[in-house]
């Protein structure tokens, strides 16, 4: 096929600044290119909207 | 925790015990109030803007770019009839064709907050990401407020006493 | 066995003189509780129960979330 016809996405691959997990976009603003991009689960611990898994109080 | 609480319990003989198996997370979550050290601190509940406009998805955006505007904001939530937020819309969004509906015009699904983020964290993100604004719901999806980043940063600067 | 409520029911049972007890530990339980909750800790169920908590008047207990 005609490379020239292709048609993809060559945008570098976005990685959650903490973890270093690969994501389509920051889970805080939402953005592909967010140069503080973060994942959700990483988001959650940091806002404290979760706690860190394994959390020391086991339920 | 909890369950394991609940049945020694019972085990000791209280007969009538209940699990609130979601917890404390939950409560906060729902925006309910909670007693002790922290209860003081400004958090994202509490600051977000109230009275931030919004509208439906089957409006149409210069109709509702034009009275957004008019009442001095730059972004609008989409709810629905149980104020659960659908999408967002901030300058450059309302900025669009305005015969699209809001709908296609939105930012669909956008990241929310819970009411009970300490406003410091949320002054820090949104400072971080560039952020004008993030919508504030509860565990359910619906609507608090729009936390502007000029409010967080404000309240998360020590005050005198 | 213990029935699993939601925070409806919390509000309900509490009205209808319910006991609330946070089991987390005491830190936790300093920093934010439900209004009117006292701290038992899991760990001092045991020894603490007996004097904390009245019996014949219902129980809710709760923790940090259901993980």
């Amino acid at each position: 096929m005609n490379r020239f016809l292709m048609s993809h996405d060559v945008s570098a691959a976005l990685h959650c600044s903490r973890c270093g997990t690969r994501i389509t976009e920051c889970a805080f603003c939402d953005e592909s290119d967010c140069r503080e991009a973060i994942c959700y689960g990483c988001l959650n611990v940091a806002l404290g909207q979760e706690m860190q898994q394994p959390h020391a109080h086991g339920g | 925790m909890s369950p394991r609480a609940a049945w020694r319990l019972e085990s000791l003989g209280f007969g009538d015990v209940y699990d609130y198996v979601a917890g404390k997370l939950d409560w906060m979550a729902a925006g309910l109030p909670t007693e002790g050290t922290n209860a003081e601190r400004p958090r994202a509940g509490g600051v977000a803007r109230k009275d931030v406009p919004i509208c439906g998805v089957k409006e149409r955006l210069g109709a509702v770019r034009d009275r957004v505007r008019e009442l001095g904001w730059d972004a609008v939530v989409v709810v629905n009839d149980e104020r659960v937020v659908l999408g967002l819309l901030r300058s450059k969004e309302l900025d669009a064709d305005p015969d699209l509906l809001i709908e296609q015009a939105m930012r669909p699904g956008p990241s929310t907050f819970r009411p009970f983020v300490f406003i410091e964290e949320m002054a820090r993100f949104l400072v971080e990401h560039r952020l004008e604004s993030s919508p504030v719901t509860t565990s359910d999806g619906r609507l608090v407020g729009l936390l502007l980043q000029e409010d967080a940063v404000h309240e998360s600067l020590p005050h005198e006493p | 066995m213990p029935r699993e409520i939601d925070r409806n029911e919390v509000r309900r049972l509490l009205d209808g003189g319910a006991q609330l007890v946070e089991v987390l530990p005491p830190s936790e339980y300093e920093e934010d509780h439900l209004p009117g909750a006292l701290s038992l800790p899991l760990r001092q169920i045991e020894r603490q129960a007996e004097s904390l908590l009245q019996r014949g008047r219902p129980v809710i207990v709760y923790c940090w979330d259901a993980a």
